[in-house]
């Protein structure tokens, strides 16, 4: 789908690390991680394309965090490879990190430094660092700079962190449920705090909150079990689920050999109910008229990034 | 560089309480430390026993410090912030080592040049000894605060690990103590002092480039096994006898060492304390023979092997001794314990005996004469030493490092000094002159928080049988000999006793030779009969007299 070069750079205004250009920011290739006995992520292969809004979604213990770990070199993978910036993640540190701006809904900060002092300590680790971005997050966040970072509230603390990781102007953007337990506004400010930094950054957001992603990402992928599910553009996804919904003439019992990309299908009175997955009008009227006969009345509901998912989850299937 | 100076600006902002509390403490031990050369005492008993605390409680303020500072950066877990910003590894352990340098060791540094201006010593010369002291204090405490500090994730997890670490040594201690032989040989305090440090270096490395807690955690719990390994498997018995090889022509016996089987003790009333329980102590009577007049032997270690009934053998493996034989000794009881219960058995039953005993050799080199004047002195090494009359002896400063090895004598009891009641009472002075040594070997600065070494010197001299020693008091007027001894070489003798009976030797409170008879008049003065080193420079101290 993207058609990318790859020509790799050891040069530029960050010495001594190389960055390939035209390679995918996010890579990975069969990763796979292993708690013990606990599979958390199993075969991962998928990429996150430059200057996407990058939305990895899935329920909790899906292998999000754990995924995102893994590319930020805080974890190792067990099998596989993953590549950052065209660096093997394992590598990934140091001066690597001057391109990634990475904020976590868990991360401890130094609570003692105030917020101006914990700006300023962080300005001198980054060649890109831009005071009058730093100066306008600051304002757009409202942030207290004489005040401890303790002493902040959750939310504040994740404007700190964000404002943090997004004024030195990063190359890759990578957020760990950044809106988990803020209030809707704090949400909508971060959301366009990082709709502004679409284009320049490419943006890589782990999320359950299906809503808050739906408004600004291009791309999503959908982890489940340790298994990734899909990962695809938005408006491929949008375009090929639908929610389907028959009114037959008579009642009819679901057939069992429905196609794999039709999930949930249900029964009730004369209405048969269920999701394409892979929605081609054309070729979904010649199925449904295989396997119903002519219907009275047939809609195709575009469906919401919430019930897509759901959809998704309940059926359990992998579908890409 | 920058990042290592925003990251140390950083750690002193934050970490100034624990810097100031570290540097009030040292304060106050520099403060203190000139009362307690000139023994003065503070009247107020909690402030005393503070004061005595002050060493302890700077080593835990600074271990306390290092965990902070290293700590500020968390090794341990996967959730601190700055894991995932631009820290370059080696700026970042770099950074927390300008700290410790800049909260630690140079605070520490200029104290001790304090402590040597205030003791009068000199500084300049010194110098390299201090950077060596330094040293000892980074591969000794830093290392080991920063092992501990960068596998654990807060204090509370340090101060759990440090009380492990100590269970531990404790554990390893009592092994020791529980192995044959075992501390007789210092080889294996050099390796277990090599695992340790690079242990700790390689815990901090791994830490800080890699962050593999799980695995640091188990370096460090390996190297203890290590060390209990190498404590159990070194061939204790095989390292002595090549430490203490038999005699040969180039290395020949210094003196010759006979069974005296006319001697025993006589049963006393009492028993040191500490033995009664599980050990007997025995004091073997031999006659020393052709010592060389300007040579000095040191028994070092001692083994007895008892053939007993049935065929039985019983061994005491070889044990630590300190006797010091120079010019003029014609007798040395060696010491050695059997248990309790063997003893019981055995003891008034004829058993055939072995003695090893293990002994280095000396040679004396060119005396020094140092006659005291007044109450002061100054000895060869530039230690500067005050007559106590109260305990008999002379109490010494030096910087850096203590006086040795050195052997010093002295014609005491001389018609100057006033000799102790007690001491008048006993039985003769045995032929040899009054002495002193401390013959370990001159290894550099002491570890040690002050640079000015106090230390004693007293001078004792034995009774006629030569297994009683008293220390005599040091007057104006008195002569000094002080050599330096050079170690030569290390030689083991073996040597049978045929068959003993216990109870004779079992050294009891208070002491009584049998046969009491025969002792020489004792000449009113007491004087030596011989000098011990006929080499001598004289070089008369003058030292003004407060």
């Amino acid at each position: 789908m993207y058609n990318v070069s790859r020509v790799r750079v050891c040069a530029g205004h960050v010495a001594g690390t190389c960055y390939s250009i035209g390679v995918d920011p996010i890579q990975t290739d069969g990763l796979s991680k292993r708690f013990g006995r606990v599979r958390a992520l199993e075969g991962l292969r998928f990429s996150v394309p430059q200057g996407a809004v990058h939305a990895l979604v899935g329920p909790n213990g899906a292998g999000k965090t754990t995924l995102i770990k893994i590319l930020m070199n805080i974890f190792r993978g067990s099998a596989g490879s993953a590549s950052v910036l065209g660096v093997d993640s394992k590598k990934i540190s140091g001066k690597a990190f001057e391109s990634i701006g990475y904020v976590s809904e868990n991360q401890q900060l130094p609570g003692w430094m105030r917020v101006g002092a914990f700006l300023a300590y962080l300005r001198p680790f980054y060649p890109t660092w831009d005071r009058g971005l730093e100066e306008r997050l600051v304002r757009h966040f409202d942030l207290p700079m004489d005040r401890k970072l303790k002493q902040l509230s959750r939310g504040m603390q994740m404007k700190a962190a964000l404002a943090s990781a997004l004024a030195f102007r990063p190359k890759l953007i990578v957020l760990d449920e950044p809106f988990s337990g803020l209030d809707p506004l704090v949400r909508d400010e971060l959301g366009k705090a990082l709709m502004e930094r679409a284009g320049d950054s490419t943006i890589f957001v782990s999320s359950h909150d299906l809503v808050e992603i739906e408004g600004f990402a291009t791309h999503i992928a959908y982890l489940d079990s340790g298994s990734l599910r899909f990962s695809e553009e938005m408006a491929s996804l949008n375009a090929r689920f639908r929610e389907v919904e028959l009114s037959l003439d008579a009642p009819l019992a679901i057939p069992k050999d429905l196609p794999a990309n039709w999930l949930q299908a249900s029964a009730k009175d004369c209405v048969v109910r269920f999701v394409d997955a892979a929605f081609n009008q054309d070729k979904l009227e010649a199925e449904i008229a295989q396997r119903f006969g002519p219907v009275r009345k047939a809609e195709y509901k575009p469906m919401s990034l919430r019930a897509m998912f759901i959809a998704t989850a309940k059926s359990n299937q992998k579908i890409l | 560089m920058s990042q290592i100076l925003n990251i140390f600006q950083k750690d002193a902002r934050h970490h100034w309480p624990e810097v100031l509390v570290s540097w009030a403490l040292l304060g106050v031990y520099v403060w203190n430390q000139p009362r307690k050369w000139a023994n003065q005492t503070v009247d107020i008993r909690l402030v005393s026993t503070l004061l005595n605390m002050l060493p302890a409680l700077l080593f835990l303020a600074w271990a306390f410090l290092i965990a902070r500072l290293v700590q500020g950066e968390t090794l341990v877990g996967d959730r601190q912030f700055w894991i995932t910003r631009p820290y370059v590894w080696y700026k970042l352990l770099a950074a927390k080592l300008l700290s410790i340098l800049a909260f630690f060791h140079i605070p520490l540094f200029v104290s001790q040049i304090v402590l040597l201006r205030l003791g009068k010593f000199p500084v300049v010369s010194s110098l390299w000894g201090l950077v060596l002291i330094q040293l000892m204090f980074a591969s000794i405490l830093v290392a080991a605060a920063l092992a501990l500090s960068v596998v654990t994730s807060g204090i509370g997890q340090a101060s759990l690990a440090l009380l492990i670490v100590f269970l531990l040594t404790l554990g390893i201690a009592g092994i020791e103590s529980q192995i044959p032989n075992a501390g007789m040989v210092d080889d294996v305090d050099g390796v277990q002092a090599l695992l340790y440090i690079a242990c700790c270096i390689a815990v901090i490395l791994m830490q800080y480039t890699r962050r593999r807690t799980l695995l640091s955690r188990m370096v460090i719990l390996g190297t203890i096994t290590v060390m209990v390994l190498v404590l159990g498997l070194t061939p204790y018995e095989a390292l002595l006898r090549h430490n203490y090889p038999l005699a040969t022509k180039d290395h020949p016996l210094p003196a010759k060492f006979t069974f005296d089987r006319t001697l025993t003790f006589a049963h006393g009333e009492r028993l040191p304390g500490r033995w009664v329980e599980e050990e007997v102590p025995l004091e073997l009577p031999f006659q020393v023979a052709d010592l060389d007049d300007k040579s000095i032997v040191q028994l070092q270690a001692i083994r007895l092997d008892l053939e007993l009934s049935g065929g039985r053998r019983w061994t005491s493996h070889w044990h630590a001794l300190s006797n010091v034989l120079s010019s003029g000794r014609t007798r040395t009881w060696p010491g050695i314990s059997v248990g309790k219960k063997l003893y019981d058995e055995i003891k008034d039953t004829p058993v055939k005996a072995h003695v090893s005993l293990g002994m280095r050799l000396f040679r004396l080199g060119v005396a020094t004469s140092v006659t005291v004047e007044g109450d002061r002195i100054s000895l060869p090494g530039n230690a500067q030493c005050v007559d106590d009359m109260s305990l008999n002896w002379l109490r010494c400063f030096s910087a850096l490092k203590q006086l040795k090895p050195v052997f010093i004598a002295a014609q005491l009891p001389n018609p100057e000094c006033r000799v102790a009641r007690e001491a008048t009472a006993e039985e003769p002075w045995a032929a040899s002159p009054a002495t002193y040594s401390d013959l370990q070997a001159d290894t550099g600065p002491e570890f040690d928080l002050s640079p000015v070494q106090d230390f004693s010197i007293g001078l004792s001299r034995f009774y006629f049988y030569e297994d009683h020693e008293i220390r005599l008091p040091i007057c104006s007027g008195t002569r000094l000999l002080v050599s330096k001894p050079e170690l030569q070489y290390a030689v083991r003798d073996e040597i049978d006793l045929g068959e003993i009976t216990l109870a004779n030797y079992h050294a009891t409170f208070p002491r009584k030779v049998i046969p009491p008879a025969q002792r020489p008049p004792r000449a009113p003065s007491d004087s030596l009969s011989r000098n011990i080193s006929p080499e001598v420079v004289l070089c008369k101290t003058k030292i003004a007299a407060d």
